[in-house]
């Protein structure tokens, strides 16, 4: 059982990463009142994004980076740091533009926000297949798979050793302590993960200890109120929703290096997405509870094919998280203390004029 | 306190307009407002108050004009331009966050770090407590605060912020006669501290007793400030309604009057646990009107909806004396079964005094003895209403119609034209599943015709229609059912006079038709003049019961915060400024 | 008095800001002719369609005006694909039309496909249990029945929650889906383990052919059309339901269980969606995917009804319109299947052009006041008097041609009424009541 869970560890907290980028994003949304099932989408925007900002570096900027090096310099780290910064950049941008359109549609344009989700989801996947084969003609899918690969590094595999910093990636996944250490595997992890968690705890600290979180909630709350105490809440929500869907987009970005830089569809990608839906309620819009939410489901996710189990139980498996998402709703309807209930004006949208 | 002679001018409003769509609500209204004064805004509902003061605040805009703060000229386009000149409002339906902190409601949209930080606030807050004498706990959630409690958050929310001017927007109608005069102790204090006050109101005992000055608007138009030392109740009242209150409203005298309806220890309880209804006892009679006085949020409009069964759940009892004596049965409302059980207990008669008795007979013969209206009932039918939904009781044949107070939200449908909307008591009659529009159109065509209804068709949604329009399709769709009792809640609030009068001609002609009337009204003059008794609540109590035709106003106004009268004594409304 | 108009007076050239008024400003509009908004949706669709084959263009080279022309192609080139374009639009329409009532009741019903596909499985376990052993017939009747059946239950779920504790019915549903889709994968690995995720093609309990494999299909969708738009505009509990759907409180006055009704209503969507599932099971596809069966068309009915203001007369037209779209994009896609992969660009230019609708809403339900000099115009009025000329022109064309339509249908509903004997007979129901109490029981 150990071993099982020694080997299936990585995979499930890289599968859990997506889970909690996208489940980051939509919290934020949705503290602000925006119920934004546009979510699938806006991640396909960020993996076309992520793909297309890290192709201009390695085409760009620095085409000769080495995907597989044993020695791994300092130029090369450096250059690794910064591969990883244009990947975010442009998958958080890509994101926020499906956001933008969200908002705009939403905010300014008072349109129906359930509606205005699907057609951003519908547009997402188009725009995400499309581009991506697109982008993976020609020797672009072999770039990609060098992406994957290189976002994979562990920062933690990287030592320093006498010509600067050597990497060292021939145990993939599993750190220099032991393939079969499940302690171990918790720690080493792509770096990306660790920006996520502590991205979770700092989204959870902005929300419920500072000003901007308090106008913040106001604003998903009750936006008569927050307007009325001088909260600019268009601006609110169109700045929760831009940055939600920019984090939302970086867990498009986090959906590549998972799948290792290969590429078939958004189908899988999109069903994360409406899983990251399921996880918002089931962590009744906590980020904190999120980082556990999302690694249980990507564990629910992921351990059928791990454990080796018939088809037929894997499939019931991976039916949990959802049948477990609905329980959570059920109860926390029933029994919900007022904290704990979806935000007061979540899905409405706030007209100022109106008599 | 005669130093507003000195006083330098806090506020200027000068030709401010705002409408919506074609609806003026503020027309040319140039005023202003010293400092340091406590200035009552006075009018009627709907008169513009709290329109101008929204503008004022932030809210709205205004379409022309101009507003000084402290002989500036300024634009306050957002709540935040009106912060920031110093000026706050605590609305009439607070503007609070329910699952927040008193404290994090308090800091909430305010931008300067250091006033921000909960811990400087929370003791600057606790200054203020002291200094004006609130009490709060402020780490309470609002959902768990009372009333009075949120009013004083609103308060010193916007004392916090600094504010110089305060308004306070008809801050007194959700609050009970202790907590009153708490809030008017504070405000006096506050005044002392050379703020700026004003309070929108349409009560007048109140304006005596606490403001400096009076400014009274009227229909959306500035009418006159004067002195609240220098002028009196009547005047006040002249100027808020534009001439002296000869109230031409039709009473005629009650005949055959009958008990109809009978309420017996009717209590209600809400759902977070607050008594709103406490033992109510009375009989509405037919063929008169019974008034139902009492301040806003007495329990009133739980009463009314308590009898029509929109809200369940109450104690007690609600017992409908249905006329039937000496009227033959019908199975428009019995089944065969029951007129053979009734027959059974000896309830009928024939036409010729002798008693019913089915024995032997075919249930052929039966059916067409009482199609043929042969068999007459001995006494009234005496229903028991508790509890029962509004279709069961229409099911039951009781005709009992309401006209809620909200109109569009509750007795109408918005978005619905006239005829959908005629349908809504009456749309389950007929058999089958299809509905049948042909007799709503007719009574909406009717309705229209009678009462002058303005609208370009019947197949208008009756959102589009004016207030008083909207009004008349849904007292016409009440009344149309002949009701035997009919419960109508503010039915004129909004209204303009011609409908005003309409709505009274026809409440008085109901009872005429030999309905029992209950009506729900704020105008105490209105009461006085149309009803035959009153009925007074207080807290959700009845604090009395009186003849509409001797009683006076005090009588009635004293009746009304009756339950406080031992700690309240000094409460007469008299000037004391 | 002097006081205050000196330090009025004193003051203004210290800060004369001009009265701040945005130059654009918003209000509701209460008044637009439906022409109008008509032409708005379409003018915001035609752009739509242009800026999605224009991303198409400029990324491959595709010629825009092949591309418009393939566009035809793809849903009438010829007569399968004109059938199949009208089976499709049937479907879609189906599930638009079982949408409808839970829409008008405001209960956000995302669980479209979800009900699509457990009433689909319903039907292919029948058919693969009962294929062979009983009369085609009697397996087409009872999975008909049976899809019916689970689809309303599996609807009725978040229904009950919604009732009795106001559980959200968007996410409640939006998981649904993926419950049902999880259950037909199951029953696929269980029932087929060798198969790859597919449940074969079942030759037993087929729709019966009628002229072609679809016209039936369309048929039956046809004749629960026009039992909808009864339920919906001429019964009882069509009334009930958009009373509810409008205000509860009003509901609660006279007394209509909305409880009941939301039950009830989702229960008639559950069952709908199921039907769709089973024409889809037994009369198109005969097989099973885990995915695939519903074909989104939760979703995409949602747009389709949504564009139709929940009218279903228009909802023909819009799912009409969705699907010509999906059929020419397939054909424009698979003309250039070198480059484009999957269902991308309908997804794309299917994307845009609910996007860009969604935002023409905005035009129709508010208007743009634009302020000049303190003086503010719809922004409308001003485009509108550069297109005057134009606009009439086209009104003086379309406007007979739609009162002709309008007259046409009318008449068709009229004779309908009469068919269904829905006219009652006239009888004015009085207002003065003289003896009232005598006239109740009668």
């Amino acid at each position: 059982m150990l071993d099982i869970l020694g080997s299936s560890l990585p995979g499930i907290i890289t599968l859990s990463v997506v889970f909690l980028f996208g489940c980051i994003g939509e919290t934020i949304s949705e503290k602000a009142g925006n119920l934004n099932l546009g979510i699938p989408g806006v991640m396909c925007f960020g993996v076309v994004g992520g793909t297309l900002g890290s192709l201009i570096y390695m085409n760009l900027i620095y085409p000769s980076m080495p995907v597989t090096a044993n020695a791994f310099g300092f130029v090369e780290f450096i250059s690794y740091l910064l591969l990883l910064l244009f990947g975010i950049v442009f998958s958080f941008a890509f994101g926020a533009i499906g956001g933008l359109i969200y908002s705009f549609l939403t905010t300014t344009l008072k349109a129906n926000q359930n509606v205005t989700g699907l057609a951003i989801t519908t547009f997402g996947a188009g725009i995400g297949d499309f581009f991506m084969s697109l982008l993976r003609k020609g020797d672009g899918a072999d770039l990609c798979e060098r992406v994957g690969k290189i976002y994979g590094f562990h920062l933690t595999n990287a030592t320093l050793g006498p010509g600067g910093l050597v990497y060292d990636d021939s145990n993939w996944h599993m750190g220099f302590i032991s393939s079969n250490n499940p302690v171990a595997n918790i720690f080493f992890q792509p770096s990306l993960v660790y920006i996520c968690f502590v991205l979770a705890i700092v989204v959870f600290i902005v929300l419920n200890k500072t000003r901007i979180g308090l106008s913040l909630r106001s604003v998903g709350e009750n936006p008569a109120t927050a307007d009325a105490a001088g909260i600019n809440t268009d601006k609110y929500r169109y700045l929760a929703t831009i940055i939600g869907c920019g984090i939302a987009g970086i867990g498009g970005l986090f959906y590549l290096i998972k799948s290792q830089g290969s590429w078939d569809s958004t189908f899988d990608l999109q069903k994360y997405g409406w899983m990251t839906l399921a996880l918002v309620i089931f962590t009744v819009w906590n980020p904190l509870i999120a980082i556990a939410g999302s690694i249980l489901f990507a564990f629910l996710y992921s351990i059928p094919s791990y454990l080796k189990v018939d088809m037929v139980t894997g499939k019931f498996l991976e039916l949990i998280p959802y049948l477990v998402t609905v329980v959570v709703l059920i109860f926390t309807s029933i029994f919900g203390k007022k904290n704990v209930l979806p935000p007061g004006s979540l899905g409405v949208n706030y007209f100022r004029e109106e008599r | 306190m005669e130093n507003t002679v000195q006083q330098d001018i806090s506020i200027r409003f000068e030709n401010i307009t705002k409408t919506f769509g074609s609806v003026v609500a503020n027309e040319k209204i140039t005023f202003d407002v010293y400092k340091g004064e406590i200035l009552s805004l006075l009018g009627e509902n709907g008169s513009g108050k709290t329109t101008l003061m929204n503008m004022l605040s932030g809210i709205y805009f205004p379409d022309e004009g101009q507003i000084y703060v402290n002989g500036e000229k300024v634009t306050i386009a957002s709540p935040m331009d009106a912060f920031r000149l110093k000026i706050g409002m605590v609305h009439q339906h607070f503007k609070l966050i329910d699952v927040f902190t008193c404290l994090e409601n308090i800091i909430l949209g305010i931008t300067n770090k250091e006033k921000a930080n909960k811990s400087n606030a929370r003791k600057a807050v606790m200054n203020l407590c002291d200094r004006y004498g609130f009490e709060i706990n402020l780490d309470k959630k609002v959902y768990d605060l009372s009333v009075s409690e949120k009013q004083t958050l609103e308060i010193l929310k916007t004392l916090y912020r600094e504010a110089e001017i305060l308004i306070l927007d008809e801050p007194t109608a959700v609050l009970t006669p202790i907590e009153i005069k708490k809030l008017f102790s504070v405000l006096t204090n506050m005044r002392k501290d050379g703020k700026t006050i004003i309070i929108i109101t349409h009560k007048l005992n109140e304006v005596m007793e606490i403001s400096d000055r009076v400014a009274v608007l009227r229909k959306g138009q500035y009418i006159d400030t004067v002195k609240t030392s220098e002028t009196n109740e009547a005047q006040l009242t002249e100027m808020m309604v534009g001439k002296k209150i000869v109230l031409n409203i039709k009473r005629t005298e009650p005949k055959d009057m009958e008990d109809r309806l009978f309420v017996e220890h009717l209590s209600l309880t809400n759902k977070d646990g607050t008594k709103v209804l406490d033992d109510i006892n009375f009989i509405a009679r037919s063929g008169e009107i019974l008034g139902i006085a009492g301040i806003a949020g007495s329990g009133q409009r739980e009463l009314l909806e308590a009898i029509a069964g929109v809200k369940p759940g109450y104690k007690g009892d609600v017992i409908f004396n249905r006329p039937k004596k000496n009227l033959p049965v019908s199975f428009f409302h019995k089944t065969y079964r029951e007129v053979v059980n009734m027959a059974k207990n000896g309830a009928f008669h024939y036409e010729d005094g002798t008693p019913v008795d089915f024995t032997g007979m075919s249930s052929k013969k039966i059916k067409e003895l009482v199609n043929k209206e042969k068999v007459i009932f001995n006494e009234n039918e005496i229903y028991n209403l508790r509890n029962l939904n509004p279709r069961t009781i229409r099911e039951l044949g009781v005709r009992l119609s309401f006209v809620p107070e909200d109109r569009l939200g509750m007795g109408l449908v918005g978005n619905m034209d006239l005829i959908d909307n005629m349908m809504l008591r009456s749309y389950r009659k007929g058999k089958g599943i299809a509905v049948n529009r042909k007799k709503p159109e007719a009574l909406a065509e009717e309705i229209v015709h009678e009462l002058d209804v303005v609208t370009p068709n019947l197949h208008t949604p009756v959102r589009k229609l004016s207030g008083g329009n909207v009004q008349k399709v849904l007292v016409g769709r009440e009344i149309a059912s002949s009701p035997k009792v009919l419960m109508a809640a503010y039915p004129v609030r909004g209204l303009d006079i011609n409908s005003s009068y309409l709505i009274y001609n026809l409440l008085d002609k109901e009872k005429q038709e030999g309905s029992a009337v209950i009506f729900v009204g704020e105008d105490l003059d209105v009461l006085l003049a149309l009803c035959d008794r009153i009925l007074v609540m207080c807290e959700g109590r009845v604090s009395g019961i009186v003849d509409a035709r001797s009683a006076t106003k005090e009588e009635v106004g004293l009746l009304m915060t009756k339950k406080k009268e031992e700690e309240e004594e000094t409460n007469g409304g008299e000037n004391n400024a | 008095m002097l006081n205050k108009n000196n330090s009025v007076k004193t003051l203004p050239s210290e800060k004369s800001t001009k009265e701040k008024k945005k130059l654009f400003h918003v209000e509701k509009r209460f008044n637009m002719a439906t022409w109008q908004s008509i032409l708005i949706r379409f003018a915001f669709i035609l752009i739509a369609i242009f800026f999605g084959l224009l991303v198409l263009t400029m990324a491959y080279g595709i010629d825009p005006f092949a591309s418009f022309g393939n566009l035809f192609k793809g849903a009438f080139g010829n007569w399968d694909k004109f059938w199949e374009f009208f089976r499709d639009s049937a479907l879609l329409l189906g599930v638009g039309l079982a949408l409808i009532p839970a829409f008008k009741m405001k209960f956000w019903n995302l669980g479209g496909n979800g009900q699509i596909a457990i009433g689909a499985l319903a039907c292919i376990m029948l058919m693969v249990e009962l294929g062979g052993k009983v009369p085609d017939i009697v397996i087409v009747l009872v999975s008909g029945v049976v899809a019916v059946i689970i689809g309303a239950i599996w609807a009725a779920i978040p229904a009950i929650f919604k009732a009795l504790f106001n559980t959200n019915e968007s996410l409640f549903t939006l998981m649904m889906n993926y419950i049902a889709t999880g259950l037909v994968g199951i029953y696929i690995y269980w029932r087929f383990p060798d198969e790859s995720n597919i449940v074969p093609s079942q030759s037993y309990g087929r729709l019966p052919v009628l002229f072609n494999g679809k016209v039936l299909i369309v048929i039956l969708i046809a004749a629960l059309f026009v039992g909808l738009f009864f339920y919906l505009k001429y019964s009882k509990h069509g009334y009930e339901l958009s009373v509810v759907g409008e205000s509860i409180n009003t509901a609660r006055y006279v007394g209509i269980n909305s409880k009941k009704v939301i039950i009830r209503t989702l229960i008639l969507s559950g069952a709908l969606c199921g039907f769709v599932g089973f024409l889809i099971a037994s009369g198109v596809d005969f097989s099973i995917t885990a995915e695939n069966t519903h074909r989104g068309m939760g979703f995409t009915a949602i747009m389709a009804v949504w564009l139709a203001k929940f009218n279903p007369i228009i909802s023909i037209g819009t799912a009409m319109f969705i699907t010509f779209i999906t059929k020419g994009m397939s054909q424009v896609q698979m003309s250039n299947s070198r480059y484009i992969t999957g269902d991308s660009a309908t997804n794309i230019v299917m994307g845009l052009i609910f996007l860009f609708v969604i935002a023409s809403e905005f035009l129709v339900e508010y208007k743009i006041m634009y302020n000049k000099n303190g003086k503010e115009t719809d922004v409308f009025e001003i485009i509108g008097n550069f297109l005057k000329p134009v606009a009439n022109f086209f009104k003086k064309i379309f406007v007979p041609v739609g009162r002709f339509f309008a007259k046409v249908f009318k008449s068709i509903g009229l004779f309908f009424r009469k068919l269904f004997r829905i006219s009652a007979k006239k009888e004015k129901p009085r207002m003065n009541k003289g003896n009232a109490s005598a006239k109740e029981d009668k």
